[in-house]
């Protein structure tokens, strides 16, 4: 009862308290830094530019306050009176309570006063869940655990200046590359890449959510360390932890919360335990082994827990296998197999623990040798982990509003089958959900009368579909000649038609059948046009459909598309590798299929560059992309270890893999299109240059065949040391 | 060892006028307690007698020439102990008196031994400072003013938190050194300069309301002492100050100090406490 | 004055907060070396010179810092406590101040020495690269400007209110991590790493380790003001031991 009386007048003292009333109006300011000094995440979405970074913006300002409150009463010389009535560690404790309070009043305050900015800004996307979710999940509790690690470090210290320095350390920990860039340490400064106005925003606040508790109870545990550390009896640091151990709750509820940070920690569900950097040669030595296993058909089941964010599914696969051979699946590390059954007994298995790579952990077991038609049953669950060696890439994601399934994420696949050509989906949604289904939108479902839905759906190719559901809209038009069908989230409606998205796409599609040659579809005679959570980034392209990040239909991006310039050329982009990727010319080499400067990159690119410039002029065309190219190719030119690569090998693997990573971007998306602009001048001009790409899409497109760099320069009637970039090359 | 005080006032900066045009003289041997109230101007007298302050008006003569040409002069006889001072907790007991050793320029250990004899620290050298009792820090702080046998020591409260049998041996010490050199002794302990030294300076309000021997000041007050017995709720007589009340069998045993005594109140033998209260109470006017 | 300096040092270095600064310095500038300079300053080798003098400009705010904090030890109130004692003491006030300076950059020393070593550490064990002498011109250009500045910055300010001194920190601080860039940037990392991006390459691809006279200039000025507001911190000492 003492503790709580404390606790009430602490209260009163820090609200009666001028500093108080500072630090409390500095907060309340710190959100409007987020507006544009401290932007972490995607501006694009109007979620990301008015709530996500004005509330990252705010939680990093905050921590001197505990300090000073817990340096002003040693300086007032007012312990020698409170010791005599309580013992030190109580007072802490209770003023740390009655300083958490506080924060929760002045965050509930600075939601209030940011509040009708926000919802005008936003506008019809506003949403006040995401709203309120945002300042209790990101803010308050960065909050609370900045100043419980404040507070911890000056009592174990007890010299602010000394506190503040070692503050300052723990931020530079916080904020530091050097110490990854992944969520978990990242305990000031919360990593929310992007909000999403149309889809869901469950996965970045579900693992900030984590990060919080993680951190919450590291931060109390450091404060219940210092309470130990509470000097008393004129006993110097280590005397009064040894009289503080003997209140043994106080060591036991430290290390309970610690314990509790690490466990966290170590069995977080997001990120895997894989390598850091990908293997682009593990599908080769994954895909030696048996193939004496015939699998005849395939039908999954999914059930995603929506509130959870957890899948459950059910596999079956019809399989014949004529010898011996140990067989296996993978999937995401994430879920657990259940049970695995031949024609209903259950058979042994062994899930390879710690084999994680690329985002895929694989299971291991011997089927038997059978002639007939046998049936293996695989029930497995578990919530859908990112790859570590892409850590921050949300692509996997269950909830209310948003699934997203990609790759195996999906479920078991195996490579040591022969697999069939076909599988059949069963999908078990909540009805508020519309999935798409390899880039195709599924009708007619079952209605289950329990607020689910049942899809059901056939894909006719090898391996795992990509699955999305969301509240989806489509609208279908011609461009080119081509059906168009453009699949969106229901909330951007309004913008997709008054911005006549569906004319800027024809103008594309126009474009390149113009000067490059008419898409010739493998199936359905359709372009499919997805639009995805802006989680996603970016943009993805591939036979018959493109699939963009939400963020290049926002409205800031569509209302001024000079404004817009990247994001407009991403849109432009994914389209253009209809022709050169997706289903158009597949460029690559067969010898060198991970570092080449070659691939379709470079001729998509370029396109992207012609368009802009028919469309801007030549100027805005040279600035926006030959000058930035030619700026990313003489950094690195001028690099240090492009200059001496003997040295990247004494590099460690971590560096040396970001460096090879940072040189394929260059020399993909920056180098190759130089080499092409290089080209097509040698070659004698755009009008030349295009017939040889209209001939070459004619000849490769569709066929499948690998148009190497070899073909290209035969093509354009070139040598390999005609287009290389010298020094000195300048346009 | 001669110091003379030529009608020196003090002004502080904010307007607080500590000192009111006084003089004094002292020379060794010789050891003078100054008495005073709080706020009297004691420490400021002491602090403008080590050089620490110059003095708005009036001047210091060290053996007849002017104090503040003669700083290191000074300095190098002086030992000084002020009322409030700290020391470097993280130094051990001898280490820190050989730190202070070397900023008074004194050679070899013996200053320092000495030093912790007198003070009685000599089992504690090897001590942290920062672990030191309150009575422990005290004597430090003695024995590094007593560091180097110095001509002039001016101590300021030294038998501040020392107990009882610590404070009459310190007494006994100070008396000893008086024999060949000039210490001034503050303090608002009456009993420690009724004991020990031969003359008394009172200071009050910034002036010097008596310098004398203590016997002269406890004649002075002869016939304005009395103790009388009064009863529970019974006002004390105008123009009384009660030094003290004992419970008796037969009532309160009040002792007061008056400069008229009530019929009713029988002459009491004055102490040096009576007399410095009875100059105290008669104020600067009666100067 | 021996005496009072080994006794200074003592009191400055053996201590848990000098152990813990220590730390910090060699941690952050642990960080430093692998995160920043493993890539090499404007293009230009990890170990050339103007990556090394980046490496020092880098490390400097905090080691600044830390020689700041230092000074706070002299300034606090605590201190002032035991001046009452120290300043009736024969000893000459400037002496004293300048025994205690000289602890202090014995401290500042010690921080550099550790610098130092980590960098030819991190040099000879990631890179292999063991040589020595391409350093010191850098060095000699970033570490007495910043030294004899931070004492004679520090020293005023301490005179005039140890609060003073913790404005500096935060001076140090918003210049050493906002950064003021050009041949006037007090600890060189803004010229370090934009300056040699003008510069033609040589004949190992990096450009040569040739400074600008306004960068010359402008260290110049930064020790004679910093040596200035030392005299002046030391002048204040003087006066000080007569005025209340």
């Amino acid at each position: 009862m003492k503790a709580f009386a404390l606790y009430r007048v602490e209260l009163r003292r820090l609200a009666l308290s001028k500093f108080t009333w500072i630090a409390a109006g500095l907060s309340v300011c710190g959100p409007l830094f987020g507006y544009d000094m401290y932007v972490p995440s995607s501006t694009w979405v109007m979620t990301g530019k008015y709530i996500a970074n004005p509330v990252l913006a705010g939680a990093v300002l905050w921590a001197v306050l505990s300090m000073l409150e817990s340096d002003r009463i040693y300086r007032a010389k007012t312990d020698v009176l409170t010791d005599a009535v309580l013992s030190p560690d109580t007072l802490a404790a209770s003023r740390m309570f009655a300083v958490m309070t506080l924060c929760a009043a002045v965050s509930l305050l600075t939601a209030l006063v940011y509040l009708p900015y926000t919802m005008n800004k936003v506008g019809y996307l506003f949403e006040l869940g995401l709203y309120a979710y945002s300042f209790l999940i990101v803010l308050l509790p960065t909050w609370w655990i900045s100043i419980l690690l404040a507070a911890a470090l000056y009592q174990i210290t007890r010299r602010i200046e000394l506190a503040g320095l070692l503050y300052a350390v723990c931020v530079y920990f916080s904020f530091s590359q050097f110490f990854g860039n992944h969520y978990f340490t990242h305990w000031i400064n919360p990593i929310i890449l992007s909000y999403s106005d149309g889809f869901s925003n469950a996965s970045p606040l579900r693992i900030t959510l984590y990060t919080r508790f993680i951190w919450l109870a590291i931060a109390g545990g450091a404060f219940a360390l210092s309470l130990l550390c509470m000097r008393r009896y004129q006993k110097n640091l280590l005397g009064s932890i040894a009289r503080g151990v003997r209140k043994i709750y106080i060591p036991i509820t430290a290390a309970a919360l610690v314990s509790a940070g690490v466990f966290l920690w170590t069995g977080q569900p997001f990120v895997d335990h894989g390598p850091i950097e990908y293997d682009y040669e593990y599908r080769y030595r994954r895909d030696v082994g048996s193939s004496n296993t015939r699998v005849s058909s395939a039908s999954y089941r999914l059930e995603p827990n929506v509130m959870a964010g957890r899948l459950k599914g059910r596999v079956t696969f019809d399989f014949t296998k004529y010898g011996e051979g140990e067989d296996w699946i993978a999937m995401n590390p994430g879920y657990t197999i259940a049970k695995m059954t031949v024609d209903g007994d259950d058979i042994p298995y062994k899930t390879l623990i710690g084999s994680e790579v690329n985002g895929e952990r694989k299971t291991v077991f011997t089927l038997p040798p059978v002639s007939a038609r046998r049936n293996l049953v695989v029930e497995y669950e578990g919530f859908p982990s990112s790859a570590k060696c892409f850590p921050l890439s949300v692509t996997t994601e269950i909830s209310l509003e948003y699934i997203s399934l990609i790759n195996d994420g999906v479920g078991p696949f195996s490579t040591s089958f022969v697999p069939c050509a076909s599988s059949t989906w069963e999908l078990i949604l909540p009805s508020g959900l519309t999935p798409v289904v390899d880039h195709v939108l599924l009708e007619n479902p079952e209605d289950n009368h329990n607020g689910t839905k049942t899809w059901r759906t056939t894909i006719y190719r090898y391996g795992l579909p990509w699955i999305l559901a969301a509240d989806f809209d489509a609208i279908t038009f011609e461009a080119a000649g081509t059906a168009v069908e453009l699949i969106y989230a229901h909330k951007y409606d309004r913008n997709m038609r008054e911005y006549g998205v569906s004319k800027a796409i024809a103008d594309v599609m126009n474009y390149c059948t113009e000067h490059q040659g008419k898409l010739g579809f493998a199936k359905g005679k359709r372009l499919v046009m997805l639009q995805r959570s802006a989680m996603f980034g970016g943009g993805n392209a591939g036979d018959g459909w493109v699939e963009w990040s939400e963020d290049i239909f926002t409205q800031s991006n569509l209302s001024d598309p000079l404004k817009g310039a990247s994001a407009m050329e991403v849109f432009a982009h994914e389209i253009i590798h209809e022709w050169w990727g997706g289903l158009g010319v597949v460029c690559g080499e067969y010898d060198d299929p991970f570092y080449a400067a070659w691939s379709d990159e470079g001729l998509t690119v370029y396109t992207t560059y012609r368009l802009m410039k028919e469309k801007y002029g030549e100027l805005y065309a040279a600035q926006n992309y030959i000058d930035v190219w030619q700026a990313a190719v003489d950094k690195q030119n001028r690099g240090f270890y492009y200059r001496h690569p003997e040295y990247l090998a004494k590099l460690p693997e971590q560096y040396q893999a970001q460096l090879n990573s940072e040189a394929r971007e260059t020399n993909q998306y920056c180098r190759m299109p130089l080499m092409i602009l290089k080209a097509e001048r040698l070659v004698g001009g755009e009008a030349k240059f295009d017939e040889i790409l209209q001939a070459i899409h004619r000849q490769y497109a569709s066929t499948g065949q690998m148009f190497t760099y070899q073909d290209f320069l035969d093509a354009c009637d070139l040598r390999e040391e005609d287009v290389i970039l010298e020094q000195d090359f300048q346009i | 060892m001669k110091i003379e005080a030529n009608q020196l006032t003090m002004i502080y900066p904010s307007g607080k006028k500590a000192l009111q045009n006084i003089s004094v003289r002292m020379e060794s041997p010789n050891l003078i307690g100054i008495l005073g109230p709080n706020g009297a101007g004691k420490t400021t007298l002491m602090k403008l007698l080590i050089a620490g302050l110059i003095p708005t008006k009036g001047d210091i003569l060290l053996d007849g020439k002017a104090l503040l040409p003669q700083e290191n002069r000074l300095k190098s006889q002086l030992g000084y102990l002020p009322q409030s001072f700290g020391l470097y907790d993280e130094l051990s007991v001898w280490q820190f008196l050989d730190y202070m050793a070397a900023l008074k320029g004194l050679k070899g250990k013996k200053a320092i031994d000495d030093a912790l004899a007198v003070a009685n620290l000599a089992e504690h050298r090897k001590v942290r400072i920062g672990a030191l009792s309150g009575g422990l820090r005290q004597r430090v702080g003695i024995a590094q003013a007593l560091l180097g046998n110095p001509q002039l020591l001016i101590l300021d409260e030294p038998t501040v938190g020392l107990d009882p049998e610590e404070r009459v041996k310190f007494r006994n010490i100070f008396s000893e050194m008086a024999r060949d050199k000039l210490l001034l002794l503050s303090t608002h302990i009456v009993e420690d300069v009724q004991s020990i030294c031969n003359r008394v300076l009172i200071v009050h309000d910034g002036h010097i309301l008596f310098d004398g021997e203590p016997a002269e000041l406890i004649a002075r007050t002869e016939g304005h002492v009395g103790v009388y017995v009064s009863q529970i709720g019974d006002p004390t007589p105008e123009g009384c100050q009660v030094v003290s009340k004992v419970n008796t069998a037969r009532g309160i045993q009040c002792r007061v100090v008056a400069e008229c005594l009530p019929g009713f109140a029988k002459a009491a033998e004055p102490t040096l406490e009576d007399a410095y209260l009875h100059r105290i109470g008669k104020g600067a006017d009666a100067l | 004055m021996n005496k009072i300096f080994k006794y200074e040092l003592r009191r400055l270095l053996w201590n848990k907060f000098f152990i813990g600064l220590l730390l910090i310095n060699g941690l952050y500038a642990w960080f430093v070396l692998t995160g920043d300079i493993i890539a090499g300053v404007a293009y230009t080798a990890p170990f050339s010179p103007w990556s090394f003098g980046a490496y020092l400009a880098k490390t400097m705010p905090i080691t600044v810092l830390t020689v700041l904090f230092l000074l706070t030890f002299y300034y606090a109130k605590k201190e002032k406590r035991v001046e009452v004692l120290t300043g009736a003491t024969p000893v000459n006030p400037v002496r004293y101040s300048l025994v205690r300076s000289g602890a202090i950059a014995t401290a500042f020393l010690i921080l550099v020495a550790l610098l130092l070593g980590l960098s030819l550490y991190f040099y000879a064990s990631i890179l292999d690269y063991w040589h020595v002498t391409p350093f010191i011109l850098p060095a000699l250009l970033v570490l007495p400007p910043c030294l004899i500045f931070a004492l004679g910055a520090g020293h005023l300010a301490g005179r005039l209110h140890v609060g003073l001194l913790y404005v500096l920190m935060l001076a140090v601080l918003l210049v050493g991590f906002g950064g003021i860039g050009g041949a006037f940037d007090p600890f060189g990392g803004g010229y370090f790493s934009v300056y040699p991006l003008s510069l033609p390459a040589g004949a190992d691809g990096d450009p040569a380790f040739t400074l600008s006279a306004g960068f010359l200039i402008a260290r110049a000025v930064y020790l004679g003001v910093g040596g200035g507001l030392f005299l002046m911190g030391i002048g204040a000492a003087r006066k000080k031991a007569t005025t209340a």
